[in-house]
């Protein structure tokens, strides 16, 4: 069986609640992600600007047999956006490894600060608010992997949790809120 | 902060954004009313809100060109050569599969200057359920010492997270490869091969099935000490029982290894120890022959699993004077060749010293039915004991010829003409091209009292079938499945006569010849002839029903029908 038969038959057992289905999309996914991550930012680096289509997007038309039922879909974002988050702080654990010793405490993917003219984020200090995050509200933690780390807009968000879109803004306006205050908090007594 | 005082936190706070900001103070003094704790809380989230309107706005998948050099961390993001993790420093990669990889390493400490295996399991398989599995079975592997299996030394925690296992690093050589580089006699080998029921006996009585056992799985020291290894990491490594492809320990082995699994493993059903006796049955034929037991089948993972389900493997006996005729599988290429040079003269001999009992303990490990098998290894071992002795074995009270011997006696006149037809087949054998399957049928011819022969002989005349089908020899195709449909036929009559209903064997039997007949016609082009042959293939499969794997069967000819009429 090629890939994408394979991811869409798995995420056909997902949707009948095969626990073992899961275990075996995982790498899949996460393979095809980072490959993917890899090869779409050595395409892009040299020319003007990245393209709008978020990495996850691509992998699902890549890996999901596009006549899969929507439902498939929402399974595969949030796989997928999982596994994304899942990629980043890896990088940044290593990152943070290799500079053991240096002042490497915070691992901030700024390289890429010159395609976007934002705060850089501490994936690590994220990731451990968005743990705290989970114990609090789990949907919460989920929706922010779906919209930061899975790349989906609002719409798609609220199609994948199966809510509306105005919640879906309500709850990340508190989400990110609690988020930055989690990390800003964790960071003011450590720059003492 | 509990989970209700966020779900208030968060209701406020969200409340307060749909206010304009001058708004908002009275808003909380009204709903914060006597809880200042709350109200600062919900301050500091505004706060936060209205510092941060582009925190995480931007997808990280955006932020995330970093990742285009992860490369300087080793490909896929794994570990360079030369990386310390805990006390060891990492050699070389001596193994990557699709859930780990193996790596070659040293002990980071002047006073133990020594080599270990280290396996990892991969960035993305470490989901709860796999890491929680992966801690038990450490602890259930931190038990096991025994002489012949590679002892776990150590395990911890990489900087991701993720588990890993320290084992002893074993120098040697495949055992099948061993046998055949020392030219090990029958007796040698079954000596070896006992060493390694001993380990896997050990194993069991702690509760700890191997899952993976084969040859690349078996080293044997320099010192010829075979030394189990990957004990339990099968287990570990692999998500779920039906998925066959693990990680691979060495690089030079086959990514997928079915060849060794047995019919549960294929069915995907539940693994007990009786899968490793299998297992082991698999091994010991691969030391006697030098041939895997469905060798014909290995062309495609679809044929062989169907072959692991269905097919009776052909005795070791048989085996070891055919060459042409079966398929050689490609990465064990090397050694077959090998073996066939080493062992061109002493053939015959081999042949006459596996006939008999060593045949019958190898097929008795390689049942089908896990409670047909050796009960443990340790009777394995204990059965090939008595051969060495010369005493009686007790897979030989245990054939099928034995159970059939009272059929055979109650049935007298039917058994007659199943001899009659036996002997006829025998005389038309000489049409076969092949030397080897002609021995193979004179050998059949003087066993040929026991319903037992009979049945292999249909096996026999099958598998030469499928030889002469895909090498392009039609007439002699249909002329060995006609042979083999005949045969089928006999037990059927004699079955029927018996008064019992046909068993299902009989009925697939039936089944399978006609739909091989069916497929010949339809190779030569007369697809109105192979049809009519799909049919009844299909109603016998049907009668034979019982089984989930049967149905499969008529699925798969109801495909195969499909297509025929698309011709």
């Amino acid at each position: 069986m090629d890939e994408s038969g394979e991811v869409t038959r798995l995420l056909g057992e997902i949707g009948r609640g095969e626990k073992d289905a899961m275990n075996q999309l995982l790498p899949l996914v996460y393979d095809e992600l980072h490959r993917l991550a890899r090869s779409y930012f050595r395409r892009e680096r040299g020319e003007h600007t990245l393209q709008p289509t978020a990495l996850v997007h691509e992998a699902y038309i890549r890996l999901v047999d596009q006549r899969a039922p929507m439902e498939s879909r929402g399974h595969f974002m949030a796989v997928a956006a999982t596994q994304m988050r899942r990629i980043l702080l890896d990088y940044a654990r290593k990152h943070r490894a290799a500079r053991r010793g240096g002042d490497g405490q915070k691992v901030l993917l700024e390289d890429t600060m010159a395609i976007c003219e934002q705060q850089p984020v501490d994936m690590i200090a994220l990731d451990g608010a968005l743990e705290k995050l989970a114990t609090l509200d789990g949907k919460q933690a989920h929706l922010v992997e779906l919209r930061f780390f899975g790349g989906l807009s609002v719409e798609e968000t609220a199609e994948v949790m199966g809510v509306s879109p105005a919640t879906v803004k309500r709850s990340w306006s508190s989400a990110r809120a609690f988020l930055h205050r989690e990390i800003a908090g964790a960071r003011v007594p450590e720059g003492e | 902060m509990t989970s209700e005082q966020w779900a208030r936190i968060r209701e406020i706070f969200e409340g307060a954004l749909e206010r304009p900001a001058q708004d908002r103070a009275a808003y909380l003094r009204v709903l914060c009313a006597g809880d200042d704790e709350m109200r600062r809380d919900v301050e500091g989230l505004l706060a936060s809100h209205d510092s941060s309107t582009d925190f995480l706005e931007t997808p990280a998948v955006h932020l995330a060109q970093a990742l285009a050099s992860t490369g300087a961390h080793g490909e896929d993001g794994e570990y360079p050569a030369g990386y310390r993790l805990g006390p060891y420093q990492l050699e070389r990669r001596i193994g990557r599969g699709g859930m780990g990889s193996v790596w070659l390493a040293t002990r980071f400490d002047p006073e133990f200057n020594r080599k270990v295996a280290i396996k990892m399991v991969k960035r993305g398989m470490d989901s709860q359920e796999i890491l929680r599995r992966f801690r038990m079975e450490r602890q259930l592997l931190a038990n096991l010492d025994h002489p012949n299996i590679a002892m776990l030394i150590d395990g911890g925690s990489t900087p991701e997270g993720l588990p890993y296992l320290v084992m002893e690093h074993v120098e040697g050589t495949p055992i099948d490869r061993y046998c055949e580089d020392r030219k090990l006699s029958i007796t040698g080998r079954l000596k070896l091969f006992r060493a390694v029921c001993s380990a896997v006996q050990y194993a069991h009585q702690n509760l700890v099935v191997h899952r993976d056992i084969k040859t690349g799985n078996i080293l044997v020291t320099a010192e010829g000490v075979p030394k189990l290894l990957d004990f339990g990491i099968a287990k570990l490594l692999r998500s779920d029982s039906s998925t066959l492809d693990l990680a691979q320990t060495r690089p030079e082995m086959r990514p997928m290894t079915l060849d060794y699994a047995s019919p549960e493993q294929v069915r995907g059903e539940a693994i007990t120890t009786a899968t490793d006796i299998y297992s082991l049955g698999v091994l010991l034929y691969r030391m006697l022959t030098a041939r895997m037991p469905y060798g014909l089948e290995t062309r495609s993972q679809a044929a062989l699993q169907h072959a692991i389900r269905e097919k009776a493997p052909l005795p070791p006996s048989a085996v070891v004077l055919t060459d042409e005729d079966i398929a050689i599988p490609q990465a064990t290429q090397k050694i077959d060749i090998a073996v066939l040079e080493t062992r061109d003269k002493a053939r015959k001999r081999l042949r006459r010293k596996l006939r008999g009992d060593l045949d019958m303990i190898v097929l008795k490990a390689l049942r089908k039915e896990p409670h047909e098998r050796y009960v443990s290894a340790e009777q394995f071992s204990e059965d090939i004991r008595r051969y060495l002795e010369g005493r009686p074995v007790i897979a030989r009270m245990d054939t099928p010829g034995y159970r059939w011997g009272k059929f055979l006696r109650r049935n007298a006149v039917s058994v007659a003409a199943a001899v009659v037809i036996a002997a006829g087949l025998i005389g038309t054998a000489g049409v076969s091209r092949d030397r080897a399957q002609r021995s193979n049928v004179a050998r059949l011819e003087s066993e040929r009292r026991g319903i037992e022969s009979r049945r292999e002989l249909m096996h026999t005349a099958s598998n030469l079938g499928a030889a002469q089908l895909s090498s392009g020899d039609y007439s002699a195709a249909f002329a060995s499945f006609n042979r083999a449909l005949q045969i089928a036929q006999e037990f059927f009559d004699a079955e029927s006569a018996s008064g019992a209903k046909p068993t299902p064997d009989t009925m697939t039997a039936l089944a399978e010849n006609q739909a091989r007949l069916g497929e010949v016609l339809l190779a030569t082009g007369a697809k109105d002839a192979a049809l009519p042959r799909f049919e009844t293939a299909r109603q016998r499969y049907l009668q034979a029903v019982q089984n989930g794997d049967t149905r499969s069967a008529v699925a798969k000819l109801d495909r195969m029908i499909e297509a025929a009429r698309n011709k």
